[in-house]
């Protein structure tokens, strides 16, 4: 664990130096997202100067529902995105992976954490003001136990998210030319900023247990504003516990199934 | 005692194909990389794969490092299956390729190696030891600060061929590593291999096209072609085996040089520019250096074996030749 901690830390410091001697980087991606952030407020206000509430929940709980899930979201495009990224069209196509299954280290981790951006994690900051913003205009009331258990249910939503990216990048093992992969999980992510009772029952059963993308904010956030279920709780926990077993299972086979590009 | 040892190693790539106009049919091509190959190394070895290109050497020497799956076969590499890529084991290998970086693009070299330190847990006072060792023979020191993109294919490789070196492995896998490098260079590369195959006594496995790097570096050579082996070897026994003969080469000064060059015995003769080259079996070699002695200044004279491209290629017709009659 220790050893990770060095490598990331290395790689963080890197990815500071590079970007912070490109500061235009920086600011156009972080100005890019907050306008993705403005647009999609407005467009909550939009549906919310129809309705009072949606699926239960007021303007605020969804706003707030939105930000957590996009810190969440930067927080993992920054740590591993840009590594995950370049999996498909870098690291199998033209076998550069050859570097990461020689090294005594977990490649899928090694993958993950190899390229870090910063300005995701600037943007999290945004994303976790507009978290506060949200308590505070809305009068949300928060309990301590609430707060605690809504930390702890975030733990496993971070992980889960990093194990589900990874099964919807894994299949570039079997496929090389699937491309489209690398997109796939900022599509399904869209899913993230409503409350799950905005989904029809089939759909959002599968959002829940298959492909559990909408446990990975929607969990914490219920149990910030509500009383602290415990299936939900355990649930979250198991599912993250699975899906990690399951990314850890596919992704071994893939390396079995890696015949690397020729030299 | 072998550090290496693989038994009946054969790798099949299979390529599925879909299209149209059946488009839910497959098409399954399959191609043999590596053939029932089999080979033992000792420690400390230094050994040289030769062969065309698509002969299988790569794709042999990955199955060896552990990159990829054999379809069939054993190996045992420092007491490890290579491919179930144990930690163990892949501390003690490196592998350097002449065509791919290890080393992360956007960083300085001394980040990369900062790096591989915790990859490897190399204790700092090993890693520094190693470091400046490797910074003083390759003469790179300038080298450490620069990034790996603004570095020349020559740099990258001193930089490539340290981060190697620096957790001090047993094995290196060595696949054409001069590749694309102008000659100084080449020979700076192949220098320090020899230098460190006599210091750190580890082994190397090393695949190139350039004969340069094979005849000074290895004594052993395996030779492949269509993923068979079809030598394994001395180089010298391989040169006395199928090209035993001589060449010598007399500079011809003026056209009486020319006319007594005409005069001399021996078959296999021809003129180059103002070079006369003659080729001479071992039993007739006596005969004809006298001739020749006697009729042209010795300092014009050269008396060299037959260069080792021109050897393998002849162990490649030989090997046609017999697979066309049987």
């Amino acid at each position: 664990m220790i050893k990770y901690l060095k490598i990331n830390w290395i790689l963080f410091k890197n990815a500071y130096i590079r970007d912070s001697k490109i500061p235009g980087v920086i600011l156009s991606n972080v100005t890019f997202h907050l306008l993705d952030i403005a647009v999609t407020i407005v467009f909550f206000k939009i549906i919310f100067s129809n309705i009072s509430e949606l699926a239960g929940w007021n303007f605020y709980q969804v706003l707030f529902l939105y930000a957590f899930a996009k810190v969440i979201i930067s927080i993992n495009n920054g740590w591993f995105r840009g590594g995950l990224k370049d999996f498909a069209t870098e690291l199998i196509r033209r076998g550069d992976y050859d570097f990461y299954l020689i090294k005594p280290v977990d490649s899928m981790i090694l993958v993950s954490i190899s390229q870090p951006r910063i300005y995701n994690f600037i943007a999290a900051l945004f994303e976790i003001g507009i978290c506060f913003y949200a308590v505070w205009a809305g009068h949300i009331q928060i309990g301590l136990i609430n707060f605690l258990w809504f930390l702890y249910l975030s733990f496993f939503g971070l992980i889960l998210y990093y194990f589900l990216s990874i099964l919807t990048i894994v299949p570039t093992f079997w496929f090389i030319r699937l491309w489209s992969l690398q997109d796939l999980m900022g599509r399904l992510s869209q899913v993230m900023r409503y409350p799950s009772g905005v989904f029809p029952p089939f759909i959002r059963t599968i959002l829940m247990t298959v492909f559990p993308i909408v446990a990975v904010a929607y969990l914490p956030v219920y149990t910030l504003f509500y009383p602290p279920k415990m299936e939900y709780i355990i649930y979250i926990a198991l599912i993250t516990i699975v899906f990690g077993i399951l990314a850890n299972f596919i992704w071994q086979i893939g390396n079995k199934r890696y015949s690397s590009a020729s030299s | 005692m072998s550090i290496i040892s693989a038994s009946n190693i054969s790798k099949d790539f299979t390529k599925v194909q879909y299209g149209w106009p059946n488009f839910w049919s497959r098409h399954l091509e399959t191609k043999t990389a590596v053939d029932n190959l089999s080979i033992q190394i000792d420690e400390g070895e230094l050994v040289g794969f030769l062969g065309p290109n698509g002969a299988g050497k790569t794709t042999f020497l990955k199955i060896l490092s552990g990159i990829i799956h054999p379809t069939l076969g054993q190996a045992n590499v420092l007491g490890f299956t290579p491919w179930q890529r144990n930690h163990d084991f892949l501390r003690q290998i490196a592998i350097v390729m002449g065509q791919k970086n290890q080393l992360w693009w956007d960083l300085p070299a001394i980040d990369s190696f900062n790096m591989l330190k915790e990859v490897y847990e190399i204790p700092t006072r090993k890693y520094h030891k190693n470091l400046d060792q490797m910074v003083e023979v390759l003469n790179m020191k300038e080298l450490l600060t620069k990034r790996l993109r603004n570095m020349s294919l020559g740099e990258r490789m001193k930089c490539e061929l340290t981060a190697s070196f620096l957790h001090d492995p047993k094995i290196i896998f060595l696949d054409e590593p001069t590749i694309g490098l102008d000659v100084i260079s080449a020979k700076s590369i192949r220098t320090f291999l020899k230098e460190i195959n006599k210091t750190k006594k580890c082994t190397l496995i090393l695949t190139s096209h350039y004969m340069g790097d094979i005849e000074e570096l290895c004594k052993r050579v395996i030779i492949i072609n269509h993923g068979q082996k079809i030598y394994d070897g001395d180089l010298a026994e391989l040169k006395n085996k199928y090209a035993p003969e001589k060449e010598i080469i007399i500079l011809l000064n003026d056209l009486e040089d020319k006319k007594k060059f005409a005069h001399l015995k021996g078959k296999n003769k021809k003129i180059i520019e103002n070079k006369g080259i003659i080729r001479v079996g071992k039993e007739d070699l006596g005969l004809v250096v006298s001739e020749i002695f006697d009729n042209f200044e010795i300092e014009n004279v050269v008396i060299q074996d037959i260069e080792t491209e021109e050897v393998i290629t002849r162990v490649f017709e030989k090997k046609q030749e017999s697979s066309a009659k049987n």
